[in-house]
């Protein structure tokens, strides 16, 4: 008997979704120079590079804001999925009844409670946050559920013919098999989270990167708007980045893992 | 402590399901000596692992009593009498071949074999490891080894805690027929206590068999003849749905049980006997016959 070995990620895993991007940004460039597109409607790559490269630190203090929020809002959302998750794992009634509210909460547009949420909690960060974890609270809430609950029947009954207690499953079972459920949310709710808070900057906020949208729509500067997009979008890349290392270190047990 | 033998009278079961109410089992009587290893076999659907998960404590009889050594089911879990091992290996995919060895030993700590002082008897896991032929893997994850090799790890498992009772329920079914017959001179090597890394001796003060030492009481569901004729002192044979036992026939071959003697006439003959009785419990359902008298010819 051998003992296999993890197969080594190749080397070239990188260079495709970088040429892919590379070839997205210059045909844009050369569509918009081609075509002579006007910058109100359609800013060229190069513009809103140059458009974040004036005032870098400005947009690191919007960015951090921003994120700032979309993680608290995160943060929250993942701590009372967890506890509804195993609140319905422990009771199928209150499951029963907590799913068609998790799934109206899923389909409220929560975007546009944004300013009843500003009239109600006020200019501070607060409703920004909210609307991150609002956002982000139901897809977070059906995967912990789902991960939580669907362990192998053979497991549980080990676990149970050695009278295990309802925590020791919880920790030891359920928990650690709700893991990839919940990175895999995760990813969904990166996006979802960043956008949340967004948007919820345009209601009446003085900082982060929807107030800087909302700024230079004001003075028709379609290349800081789109700047204010880009930047948003560089983070989710670099937050799902971090996410992608932290799977391969937490969840390398996972067999999909290896079949790649 | 008491060595646990298993006492079944009237036991019955039956499963709701959308309004329709099945029996799985029914007036099933059974009994099994400390030590002594009995396999139950049947028909599909005649409710032999719900009898296994009946002695586990898992679910509840409906009519009629289940005790180990005097105990009911419920407090013989709760003191770690039983060592499952289910149809899948069951691993925890992200603890290794060591920890998922260990598992049951870090949960209910309450429960588990203790000296006379009150401490918990120590387990060598490694010397399990070895015995299951995994020397090597002890820090493999599960999707590291072949299917064969997880039961191995499976069986360790639930020799890691030195229950007296084993409950297996087909652990070799899904495996090929090579492996199949490897893992049985496995288990039957480890429970006769002629492995050569075979850990400790079984109730009181250690993990497994030692030689010459009769072992653990165990349970054992197959679909297999040839299987529950090599492994077992005894095979019960129980009717279709509703299962009840139908046949209780001991299987005399002289123990160490070895390769060669599944050549034998003697095997044959008592392949042959628990195939008839098989026979005669579908044949007994179809006609709505009561059960048969149990067999105790030799």
């Amino acid at each position: 008997m051998t003992r296999p070995g993890r197969p080594a990620r190749p080397p070239t895993a990188f260079v495709a979704p970088l040429l892919a991007f590379a070839g997205l940004l210059g045909t844009w460039e050369v569509a918009v120079r081609a075509f002579r597109i006007k910058e109100l409607i359609l800013p060229a790559p190069s513009a809103i590079a140059a458009a974040v490269g004036e005032d870098w630190r400005g947009w690191m203090a919007a960015a951090w804001v921003t994120g700032q929020e979309a993680f608290l809002g995160f943060l929250i959302a993942l701590a009372v999925a967890l506890v509804l998750a195993v609140a319905a794992t422990a009771s199928p009634a209150l499951e029963r009844a907590m799913l068609p509210v998790v799934t109206v909460v899923q389909l409220v547009p929560v975007v546009a409670l944004a300013p009843a949420l500003v009239i109600g909690l006020g200019f501070g960060q607060t409703p920004r946050v909210l609307v991150a974890a609002l956002i982000t609270f139901a897809p977070l809430t059906l995967n912990a559920i789902v991960g939580l609950q669907a362990v192998e029947a053979d497991a549980l009954e080990v676990m149970r013919s050695v009278d295990a207690s309802s925590w020791e499953i919880l920790v030891k079972l359920r928990l650690p098999h709700a893991l990839p459920f919940l990175a895999a949310a995760t990813r969904v709710c990166v996006g979802l989270a960043l956008i949340g808070a967004m948007v919820a900057e345009w209601q009446g906020s003085s900082e982060g990167l929807g107030y800087a949208f909302t700024r230079a729509q004001r003075s028709l500067a379609t290349d800081r708007m789109w700047a204010s997009v880009f930047v948003l979008a560089i983070m989710g890349v670099i937050t799902l980045g971090g996410i992608g290392i932290l799977e391969r270190r937490l969840l390398r047990w996972r067999p999909s893992r290896l079949r790649n | 402590m008491a060595e646990p033998g298993i006492t079944m009278r009237g036991v019955a079961k039956a499963f709701h399901r959308r309004g329709e109410r099945t029996r799985a089992l029914h007036q099933v009587d059974l009994s099994v000596a400390q030590g002594e290893f009995v396999a139950i076999i049947g028909p599909s659907g005649c409710g032999k692992s719900t009898l296994l998960r009946l002695v586990a404590g898992l679910v509840s009889p409906d009519e009629g009593t289940v005790e180990i050594a005097g105990l009911s089911p419920l407090a013989a879990r709760k003191a770690k009498w039983f060592g499952l091992v289910p149809q899948s290996p069951a691993l925890l995919p992200w603890r290794s071949v060591r920890a998922n060895v260990a598992l049951l030993g870090e949960v209910n700590r309450g429960g588990g074999r203790h000296d006379g002082d009150g401490h918990l008897v120590p387990v060598d896991i490694d010397t399990l490891i070895a015995a299951v032929g995994l020397s090597g893997f002890e820090t493999a994850l599960p999707h590291e080894l072949s299917g064969g090799m997880q039961q191995r790890v499976a069986l360790a498992r639930a020799f890691a805690l030195g229950a007296p009772v084993l409950l297996m329920d087909e652990p070799f079914a899904s495996l090929d027929e090579m492996t199949r017959e490897e893992m049985r001179f496995l288990l039957l090597s480890i429970w006769e206590g002629r492995s050569e890394t075979s850990p400790g001796p079984p109730v009181g003060s250690g993990t497994g068999a030692r030689p010459g030492q009769r072992p653990r009481t165990v349970l054992f569901v197959t679909h297999s003849l040839e299987e529950a004729v090599l492994l077992a002192d005894r095979v019960v044979v129980l009717s279709a749905r509703p299962g009840r036992v139908v046949q209780d026939i001991p299987i005399g071959l002289a123990r160490p049980r070895l390769a060669i003697q599944e050549d034998s006439d003697e095997f044959v003959e008592h392949t042959r006997r628990v195939r008839a009785a098989l026979r005669t419990g579908a044949q007994g359902h179809r006609n709505g016959a009561d059960a048969i008298q149990p067999d105790r010819s030799p």
